[in-house]
């Protein structure tokens, strides 16, 4: 085989094994929820069983060795002779890990890794060695109703049933009480004019779920007569009632129901039809990303490509507007239109369903509270939430580091969470959800909060504030993010290993994205952020001060105003009234030092927010609309606060993207200052 | 040129064996993930030979073995299994696999089995 063939063979290998040591650590972790669902115990044993084929071809005897007996034990459980015990979800994990090593470094060159498997590799033999026990010790575990048919009867009492003192209800009583029913009762009266009381209308279909035979269930109408149309018939081997999809698709059981026996057989068959319901959540969801392989680096190219096209037809746009020949411009607003089509598509090829991401965290957390000695309960929410891949990649560590400050410091131990009154075991729970252009993923837990207090003792004595300040309890739990401080009291092996809040903030704001903290001494913190859905880029505003551009993110922009620059620029309070209500604003020729000489004499006013405050952006026009394509800025912008990136606009000039957030910060800081 | 199609549920097995086939001169025409659409490549391509992995998510290769000797589907069928047990090959054979592979296996012995199977009576 040719070199090339064996490349490309390895990495489909790798791809593959990763993704199914994913597959395999999902559904052992929501096989400790339900151990004894079957479909989970049947996709691990398939999972794992794939991956020992594949490893045996990639030449590795060891990794197939190893996997074979993980294998055995599946097979066991698969077939109903062992039980899925947390020792074995345990075990497997541990393997897991192991065969990551393996398949990298099949010597085990490293001791550690030899003793490892070694312990393993007993841990295995053992819990095989004591599987013999379990065939006996548990029987197999076989369908819950044995021998549970379910009938279809159909009674219509002749008319004169009523009129010999029978009562045709003491027969519908005594069906439900030799098992579970559905009863339908039907009224066939005809005209009201034709109404006799004396006689009987009414006729019941019932569907009947019971251990009985059928003539036990004929024997319930062994005393009506030849006239009273009675029929019992199977409609299946098995407890329909006990399947909620067949209960579910049946009428509802009231009067006049719309049924007959054919559609109950219709009904059955479409349960027959179905392929097991269970398998198409959250087992083999996974699955479906795995539609095509296309390499990260692909994406990225055409991502880059997507970029140009659009830097490119920004150029064509300009040149047709200022040529003005209504062909070009027909055939530019044409381009446009599929550049931002184009733009889209390529974004979403770009975008992963951030649970890849929550699944590691289940088994860190299963982890580090076993090591804390903590019972935690780690719900995840929104997995489905749909995020750029290089900000699911670098939010990888700051979410982690959240999580275990959250286990290490917010959850508390057992026996005092005891004795504050709250259940034994902690949640923590990592929410994402859409909001606007933004995604926020949340980190909520219901441990001991943050004291503000203990924040600000600690600030003081660190020097990150004065005695004099005035602090809101917001902004002291805002200085978390400050660098050098940290809060854990005790360092721990787990926190307090040098990364900080403020490592977090950073590595969020770089993704351009914004933190905050939320906190109820006692009671919980919640931890808040806020992710733009892409990096590369943006919808933006397009400005101008003095004779360069500007771009201000769309998505901050509340509302645009015109305004003569004479009504504020002087104002001593530094604010403009807009819409009735003042708002502080930042005049950017101020704010760039440019003279005022050639000021125009009406300014726009944009409201921009941050996540919390408004301002206004004073500059001289606004041009308009405009996608720009994110670069980042040369070495002497880098330390800059005040842009995050660049643009090239489609006249080939270049035009810097505002960081909003950071001005208004600072805006607001100098306000205080002012102000103290 | 002989032509073939590739069932396994692993995207490694597949790619591994279509380029040892490839490479000694058959036409490798389908590839199949699960037992459904294995039926239906298996009918609609009409290839001269499967390759047949034995477990798959949907169903079992012999499963599949049996459906297509019922239909009386020309293609021979090597089933490549993990198992090797000699009963259980044997069973296999009288269910009308032409070859049988057990896991793991050197890319030389599936294309020897492969050229037996092809020349034991040949086929058009």
């Amino acid at each position: 085989m040719k070199e090339e063939d064996l490349i490309q063979l390895r990495n489909i290998f790798m791809d593959e094994a990763s993704e199914l040591f994913v597959k395999i650590e999902k559904n052992l972790l929501a096989a400790e929820q339900s151990p004894d669902d079957p479909t989970l115990i049947a996709a691990l044993f398939r999972s794992i069983h794939t991956l020992k084929g594949s490893s045996g071809m990639i030449g590795s005897k060891k990794v197939t060795d190893f996997i074979h007996n993980l294998e055995s034990i599946f097979d066991k459980i698969r077939s109903g002779m062992a039980p899925l015990t947390p020792e074995i979800i345990d075990c497997t994990l541990q393997c897991m890990d192991h065969v990551k090593v393996l398949i990298v470094d099949p010597e085990l060159k490293k001791d550690k890794d030899q003793t490892n498997d070694q312990a393993l590799t007993d841990r295995i033999n053992q819990i095989l060695s004591g599987s013999a026990k379990w065939a006996t010790a548990q029987p197999a575990q076989t369908q819950s109703a044995v021998g549970r048919h379910t009938y279809y009867v159909y009674f219509k009492p002749h008319a004169h049933f009523l009129k010999d003192g029978s009562n045709p209800l003491l027969l519908i009583e005594e069906l439900t009480e030799i098992g579970d029913t559905l009863v339908y009762a039907h009224i066939d009266m005809g005209q009201m004019s034709d109404y006799d009381p004396t006689l009987c209308y009414t006729s019941w279909q019932v569907v009947l779920s019971t251990d009985e035979p059928m003539s036990n269930v004929q024997e319930v109408f062994i005393f009506t007569q030849d006239e009273d149309i009675k029929e019992v018939k199977l409609l299946s081997n098995e407890d329909l009632l006990a399947n909620p999809r067949f209960v579910q698709r049946m009428p509802k059981p009231e009067l006049g129901a719309d049924l007959t026996q054919e559609k109950i057989h219709d009904i059955i068959k479409g349960l027959e039809q179905e392929v097991e319901p269970v398998e198409t959540d959250s087992a083999t969801k996974v699955d479906a990303i795995s539609n095509i392989r296309v390499a990260s680096t692909k994406l990225d190219e055409l991502m880059n490509q997507v970029s140009e096209l659009i830097t490119s037809q920004a150029a064509l746009s300009l040149y047709a507007k200022n040529h003005f020949d209504p062909n070009l411009e027909v055939i530019a607003d044409n381009m446009e239109k599929i550049a931002r089509q184009l733009r889209d598509t390529a974004f979403d090829m770009t975008l992963l369903e951030i649970d890849h991401l929550f699944t590691r965290f289940h088994r860190s957390v299963r982890d580090i509270a076993t090591q804390l000695d903590k019972s935690v309960h780690f719900v995840t929410e929104g997995g489905d939430t749909e995020l750029d891949k290089t900000i699911i990649d670098n939010l990888a560590d700051p979410l982690m580091h959240l999580i275990r400050n959250s286990l290490d410091h917010g959850i508390e131990t057992k026996s005092i969470r005891a004795q504050r009154g709250k259940p034994e075991k902690g949640t923590i729970l990592l929410k994402a959800y859409y909001s606007g252009a933004k995604v926020y993923v949340q980190i909520k837990d219901d441990g001991k909060g943050i004291d503000v207090e203990k924040i600000k003792q600690k600030a003081l004595k660190n020097e990150i504030i004065k005695e004099s300040d005035q602090l809101t309890d917001k902004e002291l739990l805002n200085l978390i993010f400050v660098p050098g401080f940290s809060m854990a009291k005790d360092v721990t092996d787990l926190s307090g290993r040098g990364v900080g809040m403020d490592v977090v903030k950073k590595n969020v704001l770089d993704l351009r994205g914004d933190i905050s903290v939320e906190s109820v001494l006692g009671e919980g913190t919640t931890i808040t952020i806020g992710l733009p859905l892409t990096l590369s880029v943006i919808d933006g505003l397009q400005v101008k001060v003095h004779d360069t551009d500007y771009i201000i993110p769309l998505g901050s922009v509340e509302k645009c105003f015109e305004l003569k620059r004479s009504s504020f620029v002087n104002d001593f309070n530094q604010v403009v009234s807009l819409d009735e209500q003042q708002y502080p604003y930042i005049d950017l020729r101020g704010e760039f030092q440019i003279s005022e000489d050639n000021a125009p004499v009406t300014n726009s006013i944009i409201l921009v927010k941050d996540h919390e405050r408004e301002v206004g952006f004073c500059v001289d026009e606004i041009v308009g609309e405009y996608q720009a394509v994110l670069k980042p800025v040369g070495k002497y912008y880098r330390d800059q606060e005040f842009v995050s990136g660049a643009t090239i606009l489609g006249d080939g000039k270049i035009a810097l993207v505002l960081d909003t957030n950071n001005l208004i910060s600072k805006k607001h800081n100098n306000l205080k200052l002012a102000a103290s | 040129m002989k032509t073939v199609l590739v069932v396994d549920d692993s995207a490694y097995m597949r790619a591994l064996i279509k380029i040892a086939l490839n490479d000694a001169g058959y036409n490798v025409v389908g590839e199949a993930e699960d037992g459904a659409k294995a039926l239906e490549l298996a009918r609609s391509l009409q290839p001269d030979l499967i390759t047949l992995d034995n477990i798959l998510p949907d169903m079992f290769g012999i499963e599949i073995l049996q459906q297509l000797t019922n239909e009386g589907n020309a293609a021979r069928i090597i089933m490549i299994s993990a198992v090797g047990q000699d009963r259980i090959i044997n069973k296999v054979k009288k269910m009308g696999a032409y070859g049988y592979i057990v896991k793991p296996f050197e890319p030389e012995l599936l294309l020897s089995v492969v050229d037996e199977v092809c020349k034991s009576t040949a086929i058009a």
